[in-house]
């Protein structure tokens, strides 16, 4: 192993423990992610990608294994600790675009900045690149009410950009829109992507995962399938 | 975060319910209100009854009997002539209440005869006239010193000196009238008739006398003077403890703890009110957490920690009291400024609006630290979730 890569899930066990049963979430998932990949997370419903999104978003942590976050052991951290963490690596954006209503589109980017004790003046200009870099410089006085569906999605983007993260989970993003807007947002991520962004998409839906690099499939909490679609890039996890 | 952000995102939230955070600020403007108001009306009696003491006259000591002993004048004249720290004394007859009649006008007043020299023990001004003197005591002249409400009543602004009043079928010659001395507790105030305690004696047909003013030399010979008085009184009447001897220090003294006592318990029974208004402040805290659980699993999601969240529930409760009782001291100042048209006196102290400011910060502190801790401490995938 000569470089540390981005992330490195080693074994990762995660167990709920339901009153009486106990159910096994993740059995022993192990993967790695370089910088500048665009991996889809796919399976059905159950089979335990949303958790592993939780723990890979440091919105969690594993009941057992490791999990490296450029190079360090975030697996034990504490709540600030973690809160800390993904505010410095970690960008979301979910299906239910989850805007706060009663701020415009640039106080919603700017969200995240205000927890890393940015200036005013520099929030106000993060967030406008940010949502410049989406294609909705014209809408940052706009509430989310006032606003598509799509455009709600971008503004998602736009605020998990703001902080320059090393990685963007995306958890069904396209699962609330239309085709068009679908679309639209796979779009953008490509382009992200190819401008050099880490992105991780969990989905159930093949037709964004065929927009993806590599497709890492889950199965009743375990990994079934990691392929790449484009010969040469390199997929360290790779199981076969 | 930096505390001016959480200032700014709780203004939002409360401007998110403005109905709701006015109707929640409301209880602390009732509460704060009331302390203010109450402790004005506390302050003010007290302040009152203060200056009815004061106006006494310095140095003037009380001296009455207690059960089984009758005082009279010449007891009034031991005092006077044996105890070498005081300068004077006046026996003071409280008779009652009697109607004053002057022409076909009528109105019940309280007749008091007291001795020569009354009104420099007790510090007493006149308007108009003159007071009765030692030969007029002497003579059981038929003069009277009447009260302000007297004179109004019954001269209704012509004047009274020289006119003849009829107390008890009996006819006084008005030689003056007492200034005016405000709308206050107990003491007669305005509504009194003056006579000789001579004249008074043989219309109420009684030797006896109710207290006795005496005038020590000095404030810092009063104390002496009142044990002074106490043993002689003793002596005379061959018991222990026969007569109570107040001097002013010691009324005041008392005044002050009475009152000061009621004011606390004014504020006090107050204060459960801005408690109630607080426990308003937690419950509709608690409804704005539950409500706002996804927005705070958002904010968590992309980077708050335990004390951003906390920080921003909790200014929201201080504002929401702080607000309250800001406008719950504009509130209660109003409502004094009301009471007073009552005839109440009231006293708005600095201090008193300080602490009900300070008791309602900390009551938002305290009644907000609950739902906050809450709101800190959700689970943020369960707060994401959450509908």
């Amino acid at each position: 192993m000569a470089t540390e890569p981005l992330l490195r899930l080693e074994n990762i066990h995660k167990t709920y423990d339901m009153g009486d049963v106990r159910v096994h979430a993740l059995r022993g998932v192990g993967f790695r992610v370089e910088p500048g990949e665009f991996v889809a997370i796919m399976g059905p419903s159950g089979s335990g990608k949303s958790t592993l999104m939780h723990i890979i978003g440091c919105l969690d942590r594993p009941t057992a294994g490791e999990y490296f976050l450029e190079g360090e052991d975030v697996s034990q951290k504490g709540d600030d600790e973690l809160a800390e963490l993904r505010n410095r690596y970690l960008g979301f954006v979910f299906q239910e675009f989850n805007l706060l209503p009663s701020m415009t589109a640039l106080e919603n980017v700017a969200l995240p900045l205000t927890y890393r004790g940015a200036s005013a003046r520099e929030r106000v200009e993060i967030a406008t690149r940010a949502l410049e870099r989406v294609g909705l410089g014209d809408r940052v006085r706009h509430k989310p009410n006032q606003l598509s569906g799509g455009q709600k999605q971008r503004v998602a983007i736009a605020r998990s950009l703001a902080t320059e993260p090393a990685v963007l989970m995306a958890d069904e993003p396209t699962g609330n829109l239309d085709t068009t807007a679908q679309g639209d947002i796979m779009g953008i991520l490509c382009e992200l992507n190819e401008s050099g962004i880490t992105i991780i998409v969990v989905t159930h839906d093949p037709a964004v995962g065929a927009h993806c690099k590599r497709v890492i499939r889950l199965l009743d909490g375990s990994i079934v399938g990691d392929e790449s679609s484009r010969p040469g890039v390199v997929s360290p996890g790779e199981t076969r | 975060m930096r505390l001016g952000e959480a200032f700014r995102s709780a203004v939002e939230g409360l401007r998110g319910s403005i109905l709701r955070s006015a109707l929640t600020a409301l209880g602390i403007i009732i509460g704060v209100a009331a302390v203010i108001t109450l402790i004005a009306v506390g302050q003010g009696a007290g302040d009152d009854i203060t200056a009815e003491i004061g106006r006494l006259g310095a140095n003037a000591i009380l001296v009455s009997s207690r059960s089984g002993i009758a005082l009279n004048t010449d007891h009034a004249a031991e005092i006077a002539e044996r105890v070498p720290t005081v300068i004077r004394t006046a026996p003071v007859l409280n008779a009652g209440t009697s109607a004053a009649r002057w022409g076909a006008q009528s109105h019940d007043t309280s007749v008091r005869g007291v001795g020569a020299g009354y009104d420099i023990i007790t510090g007493t001004q006149l308007v108009t006239g003159r007071f009765f003197g030692e030969n007029e005591v002497e003579r059981r002249s038929r003069v009277a010193v009447i009260g302000n409400d007297v004179s109004e009543e019954l001269f209704r602004g012509r004047d009274p000196l020289g006119q003849s009043v009829s107390v008890r079928g009996q006819a006084f010659t008005v030689i003056g009238v007492l200034e005016s001395q405000g709308s206050s507790f107990g003491g007669g105030g305005d509504n009194v008739i003056l006579i000789p305690i001579s004249t008074a004696q043989r219309l109420f047909t009684t030797t006896r006398v109710s207290t006795i003013y005496a005038q020590a030399e000095s404030a810092e010979v009063s104390a002496m003077a009142s044990s002074h008085i106490r043993r002689i009184m003793d002596l005379r009447f061959g018991r222990e403890d026969s007569v109570n001897v107040t001097s002013q220090d010691q009324l005041l003294d008392i005044v002050r703890t009475v009152t000061s006592t009621l004011t606390v318990m004014l504020g006090a029974i107050a204060g459960i009110s801005l408690l109630v208004g607080g426990i308003g402040i937690m419950n509709i805290m608690l409804v704005s957490v539950k409500e706002r659980t996804r927005e705070i699993g958002i904010r968590k999601a992309v980077g708050a920690k335990k004390r951003d969240i906390l920080a921003q529930f909790l200014v929201e409760s201080i504002l929401l009291s702080l607000g309250g009782g800001l406008v719950g001291i504009g509130f209660g100042w109003l409502l004094a400024r009301f009471v007073e048209v009552f005839g109440l006196t009231t006293a708005v102290t600095p201090g008193s609006v300080l602490l009900a400011f300070g008791f309602s910060a900390a009551v938002g502190l305290f009644f907000g630290v609950y739902p906050a801790a809450q709101a800190a401490k959700l689970d943020p995938i369960e707060a994401l979730r959450y509908q």
